[in-house]
């Protein structure tokens, strides 16, 4: 089949998109492509929505504390997935972008972009750090939750056995004494399964406190296990 | 640099356009001089033809979604 008859073709299925990409267009293109000025994509939405990101204040706050690049791009995604979620229209990619940091990045990596998406990774950072100016400091905290992310954040599962997660945290609680943890649950099955881990582990712990935050829009729910300021 | 929408593009000149680059498809994949599908350097999945992003350099071919155009800007700061 020459260049000819694949133009032809096209142009009987889609005769706007073969006139606008006619075989010469096409070569064209090619040579500007080849002199480096041009790219060619198929979403305009996605370089849309990662320069967008890259104006909003939070990427400004928080960037330049992290070297690393993998770290900087799933603090980015989880951008992104903020910016998809408002959208109920932009759903399936949003699934599409969450399936895709998972293949790169494994739980882990998907953990800190939902942390981001909640908006809970500048609370969490807020009272590792509390109020800094210090630059140091401030790089410590973001790095270290971004390092720690599995220990100090729980995503709850519907699987997940209340008693085990319970002794968990505890344990965590008492090994790391942590100024937080945060426990995230989605959907009526995993909060409801959050909610007897909560309550078993306040029975079981001492000096820290409990907030509870739900997201009815989402059916989200963030428990923090805060320790008390005069026991920090 | 220019960005050139290819959404609308018939998948016939998508092809061709590929061609044009080295590369060819199955009419899905994208593939490489070998006929092997190309991958996404940044994710490792198989580019698609409905939903590949080009960019110049050494042809750098990827799936079109957030995390590889960030990873791209990383690697090439005044990329696009």
């Amino acid at each position: 089949m020459d260049s000819n008859t694949i133009i032809k073709d096209a142009a009987e299925g889609a005769a706007k998109g073969a006139l606008e990409f006619s075989a010469e267009k096409i070569d064209l293109l090619v040579k500007r492509f080849a002199q480096g000025d041009l790219a060619f994509i198929e979403d305009e939405a996605n370089i849309q929505l990662v320069k967008d990101q890259r104006k909003t204040p939070e990427w400004n706050q928080y960037i330049k504390y992290i070297k690393d690049k993998d770290l900087r791009l799933q603090l980015e995604m989880g951008l992104s997935l903020k910016r998809l979620q408002n959208d109920k229209l932009k759903r399936k990619r949003l699934l599409d972008l969450k399936q895709k940091i998972l293949i790169k990045y494994g739980d882990r990596g998907v953990h800190i972009a939902q942390l981001v998406q909640n908006g809970l990774f500048g609370r969490y950072v807020g009272l590792l750090v509390g109020n800094t100016n210090n630059d140091k400091e401030m790089e410590e905290g973001i790095n270290s939750v971004l390092l720690n992310i599995d220990r100090y954040v729980l995503f709850v599962k519907e699987t997940d056995q209340v008693e085990y997660t319970s002794k968990t945290i505890v344990t965590r609680i008492n090994a790391l004494v942590p100024k937080a943890i945060i426990i995230f649950s989605r959907g009526p099955i995993a909060v409801k399964i959050a909610k007897k881990i909560i309550e078993k582990t306040k029975k079981e712990i001492m000096g820290y406190r409990f907030e509870n935050q739900i997201d009815l829009s989402s059916y989200q729910q963030y428990d923090f296990i805060l320790k008390v300021p005069d026991q920090i | 640099m220019e960005l050139i929408s290819i959404k609308n593009m018939p998948k016939e000149a998508k092809i061709l356009l590929l061609r044009g680059l080295g590369y060819s498809s199955d009419g899905t994949f994208v593939l490489d001089s070998s006929g092997h599908k190309v991958k996404d350097r940044y994710i490792e999945v198989e580019v698609k033809l409905s939903n590949m992003l080009i960019f110049p350099g050494s042809t750098i071919i990827l799936d079109d979604n957030p995390l590889s155009i960030a990873s791209y800007l990383e690697e090439h700061k005044n990329g696009l």
